[in-house]
């Protein structure tokens, strides 16, 4: 039964979190200084993610040399730098996982 | 506000190429949500209501331990509080909404849903017909967000079994954020300020509830106020 209320009270927080100044009606005032730093905010947490999963796991450092996770990601970028293209970058990443994965070095 | 059908299909072709990561990470999730403590229903139920992929794995341990509910609760806002930034930023774009529409809109929101849309808009509209085009747009993209993200969570949960943990497919959600993140850095001073606040943000790591996200967050706001940006002149490279 808690884990019930639990459940449904997660559905509220998500709400309340997401919709957050979506509540106020009168729009905001948002200078350029924000402007930028609401354009870098995703940006960010999106860099900020990818570190955590490519440098830790089970809040372990993974180290650099050895980093399987680490030459997946920067084939990724180079992939990305070099050709301009976001659907090769990603196949390229993958792709790199994946044969890691084959081999057994993961 | 009426749904202008082109801008709400355009809205989902956006999206498309950011279908992949969502589908792996969506089905990542799932299999963690269906190798829990919960029941299949109650994952379902989770998956349905809370539509947040951090969030919801955080909680799995508390609901494991059966902690306070508040506990529980407290741990997903903290998750979640990077998409209170982001609402303020789209904030001036839907404030003339009603209620019920801002509710909806702000629930679908996500962060590579917020990142497409400011950097197709990067001003709120100011005319009737160019409203209509942002608010048709983000209803399409976040829309086939949850779409895509709900089905993967769903058929991870359902077949979870089949799964072992060591494949490690969350990391493939991953790989795939680079090439979206990497577009999304188009400008020097973003690039720098990102890896700087990244940089800083790894010393916390073994902070709970992914705390160093946020860090990364307040970090890069810190910075980018000290940054020398005052003159005129480099107010240029903020309007983008």
């Amino acid at each position: 039964m808690q884990d019930n209320i639990a459940i449904i009270g997660m559905f509220f927080i998500t709400l309340i979190t997401r919709v957050g100044f979506l509540f106020l009606t009168k729009p905001l005032k948002v200078n350029l200084k924000w402007q930028y730093i609401l354009r870098l905010a995703p940006a960010v947490a999106l860099a900020a993610t990818v570190m955590l999963d490519t440098f830790f796991y089970k809040n372990n450092f993974l180290g650099i040399m050895h980093n399987t996770k680490l030459f997946a990601v920067l084939i990724a970028i180079a992939f990305f730098i070099y050709f301009k293209k976001v659907w090769l970058s990603l196949i390229a990443g993958i792709a790199v996982w994946c044969i890691f994965i084959a081999l057994g070095l993961i | 506000m009426k749904i202008c059908k082109k801008y709400l299909i355009s809205g989902v072709y956006t999206m498309l190429p950011n279908a992949l990561p969502i589908a792996l990470w969506g089905t990542a999730t799932g299999i963690a949500m269906g190798q829990s403590s919960l029941s299949l229903w109650q994952a379902i139920s989770l998956a349905l209501l809370a539509y947040a992929g951090s969030a919801q794995l955080v909680v799995l341990p508390l609901f494991a331990y059966h902690a306070p509910m508040i506990f529980i609760w407290l741990s997903a806002f903290l998750v979640n509080t990077r998409f209170i930034i982001f609402s303020a930023g789209l904030q001036p774009y839907f404030s003339y909404l009603s209620l019920p529409k801002r509710l909806i809109l702000g629930y679908l929101n996500g962060d590579m849903i917020y990142l497409e849309f400011i950097k197709l808009f990067p001003k709120p509209a100011q005319d009737y017909e160019e409203k209509q085009k942002q608010y048709s747009f983000f209803l399409g993209a976040s829309l086939i967000n949850y779409i895509v993200w709900q089905f993967f969570n769903l058929f991870g949960i359902v077949f979870a079994q089949f799964f072992k943990t060591e494949w490690q497919i969350g990391f493939l959600g991953t790989l795939a954020l680079v090439p979206i993140l990497m577009s999304a850095l188009r400008e020097k001073s973003m690039i720098i300020i990102t890896l700087i606040s990244v940089f800083i943000a790894g010393f916390f790591y073994s902070l709970p509830f992914r705390l160093s996200l946020v860090i990364a967050i307040f970090t890069s706001m810190f910075i980018t106020f000290i940054w020398q940006y005052n003159n005129k002149n480099n107010d240029k490279n903020y309007a983008g």
